[in-house]
């Protein structure tokens, strides 16, 4: 499998729309960064993907064919998600082997190694683990399945700074070993943005950008100086945004750097990720439903 | 189709272990009350019927102990809905099918120690008190009864199912109607298959056949249908 398309993907609960008309293509071989605020619809888009949901509406492709989620479709895709849904009293080495029972592909040395990596008991039940540990042994799980295209959907909750440090690491070296598409949703913007390669915003239900990385960061550029003088500069361009703080200022700029006679007083500088993600998303505190 | 693996994870949880567990202990307990003397609740047709309810009970708390979590654990290793659904329909069989069928024995063996096999009558040409035995595997195979129970807990078990997988309340309530329907319809004498082929003019059999496939038949594709589409619990 080369390529899974959504085409026109829509799921209501009840009155509220959680995704509204979603076209995305997931091609073989790249890590996507599947971005959005809470409520956005990330989960439930990978749920839906993973046949855990079903779609209101629109199409699921594989390969340009559209296809029935069935037993071979998901034996190519792996998702885990915050929700537990393996039997919390079981034994981790006991879910390998489960998991290895469905699903040949699955390497348990692999999974065991990194157990030992990451500080795991593999004897341990689930529902002995605090949060973070759960969260490893999902991510070993995932790594270890064997999938070509893997789903994690928050990986790094309640790890600390090593062990998101160890887990990017062990990321990108399967993935140097062998590429495969995994696509990670998470909140830690900055953080994921050494090792993704493609970026989908995800805001109230729709895609807002869905492009790769370095080209997005390119799309724009950030401009910072006194408020008198971004406040010239500024004039006339497409602004993304403006965080002020006394009498200075910094904006987001969307296009191509342009001169002008102001750009002494003023100091440019790269667009971040995280920077564009606010932007587009709003910056309202609340969530975005 | 991973259908072998899926019905083989289902059919090995740990709640399955209990049946063996159930029975023998219910064998233990009539035999307890038979030696100690106490044989006024062990009439057969009384034995039967709390058989029968104490099964669809041991049915009903099985399903609530696997359904939910068998569904959970499985969709997370990657099995479709479709696979669940048939690995589960075979399991509500298998699973009725062994319980009604130690259900008819548990009650044979109850009947064997009340006596209930050997019948007294009164010669009619000699005018002497004679013993006959019935024919136990009658008891075991009797056509409506044991056919009824077998489908009313498959769909038990299914309708078991339903309730933990959260489908709607209609789904369930159709269920319900259709099984209670379809275990008054073959266990019951009156207003049984007799009684309803006799009012349309039918055969009895064509009549228990036609009313098999109608009911059972929709019970199945609502089950199917509703199933396929379920969420998962989180």
């Amino acid at each position: 499998m080369k390529k899974i398309t959504l085409s026109g993907i829509s799921k209501s609960f009840g009155g509220s729309r959680a995704l509204e008309n979603v076209d995305l293509t997931f091609e073989s071989g790249k890590i996507y960064g599947l971005l959005g605020r809470n409520g956005a619809g990330k989960t439930t888009l990978l749920k839906i993907l993973y046949g855990i949901l079903y779609p209101s509406s629109g199409r699921v492709l594989s390969d340009d064919k559209e296809i029935r989620i069935n037993d071979n479709f998901l034996g190519n895709l792996f998702y885990v998600g915050e929700p537990d849904y393996f039997p919390v009293e079981t034994s981790l080495r006991k879910l390998f082997s489960e998991t290895k029972y469905f699903r040949p592909e699955f390497d348990t040395e692999y999974a065991l190694s990194l157990t030992s990596l990451f500080g795991l008991d593999s004897s341990k039940s689930l529902r002995s683990l605090s949060t973070g540990q759960r969260t490893l042994f999902k991510d070993i799980l995932a790594l270890s399945s064997g999938a070509s295209f893997i789903f994690l959907d928050e990986p790094i909750l309640g790890l600390d700074a090593n062990r998101r440090d160890i887990l990017y690491r062990t990321i990108l070296g399967k993935y140097n070993e062998s590429p495969f598409t995994i696509v990670i949703s998470t909140h830690l913007i900055e953080e994921i943005s050494s090792i993704v390669e493609h970026v989908i915003i995800l805001h109230e239900g729709r895609v807002v950008r869905d492009e790769p990385l370095d080209s997005l960061l390119a799309s724009g550029y950030s401009v910072s100086g006194k408020k008198d003088a971004v406040r010239k500069y500024i004039s006339g361009k497409s602004v993304m945004g403006i965080d002020a703080l006394g009498g200075f200022e910094c904006a987001y700029i969307l296009g191509a750097r342009q001169e002008n006679g102001h750009q002494d007083e003023l100091e440019f500088g790269r667009l971040s990720l995280q920077k564009i993600f606010v932007q587009m998303t709003g910056s309202k505190g609340g969530d975005d439903k | 189709m991973k259908l072998k693996p899926t019905l083989r994870f289902i059919m090995g949880d740990i709640s399955i272990k209990i049946i063996p567990l159930y029975y023998l202990a219910s064998i233990c307990l009539y035999s307890a009350l038979y030696f100690t003397g106490d044989t006024s609740g062990l009439a057969a047709p009384d034995v039967f019927g709390s058989l029968l309810a104490s099964s669809f009970f041991l049915i009903f708390v099985l399903t609530a102990m696997t359904a939910n979590r068998s569904l959970r654990f499985l969709v997370q290793v990657g099995i479709s809905r479709d696979t669940i659904i048939v690995a589960n329909l075979l399991r509500a069989v298998i699973l009725s099918a062994a319980i009604s069928m130690a259900d008819r024995l548990l009650s044979l063996y109850m009947t064997f120690l009340t006596g209930g096999f050997s019948q007294k009558y009164i010669d009619p040409v000699t005018e002497f008190g004679v013993s006959d035995s019935c024919f136990p595997y009658y008891l075991l195979f009797e056509f409506s009864l044991g056919f009824g129970c077998i489908l009313f807990m498959i769909l038990l078990a299914l309708f078991c199912s339903m309730i933990w997988i959260r489908l709607k309340l209609l789904y369930k309530l159709l269920f319900l109607i259709l099984s209670l329907f379809i275990v008054i319809i073959y266990t019951d004498t009156y207003y049984g298959i007799d009684f309803i082929a006799e009012s349309v003019g039918y055969d009895p059999l064509m009549t228990a056949v036609v009313i098999f496939v109608f009911f059972f038949g929709s019970a199945l594709i609502s089950y199917i249908l509703s199933a396929r589409r379920v969420p998962v619990r989180d």
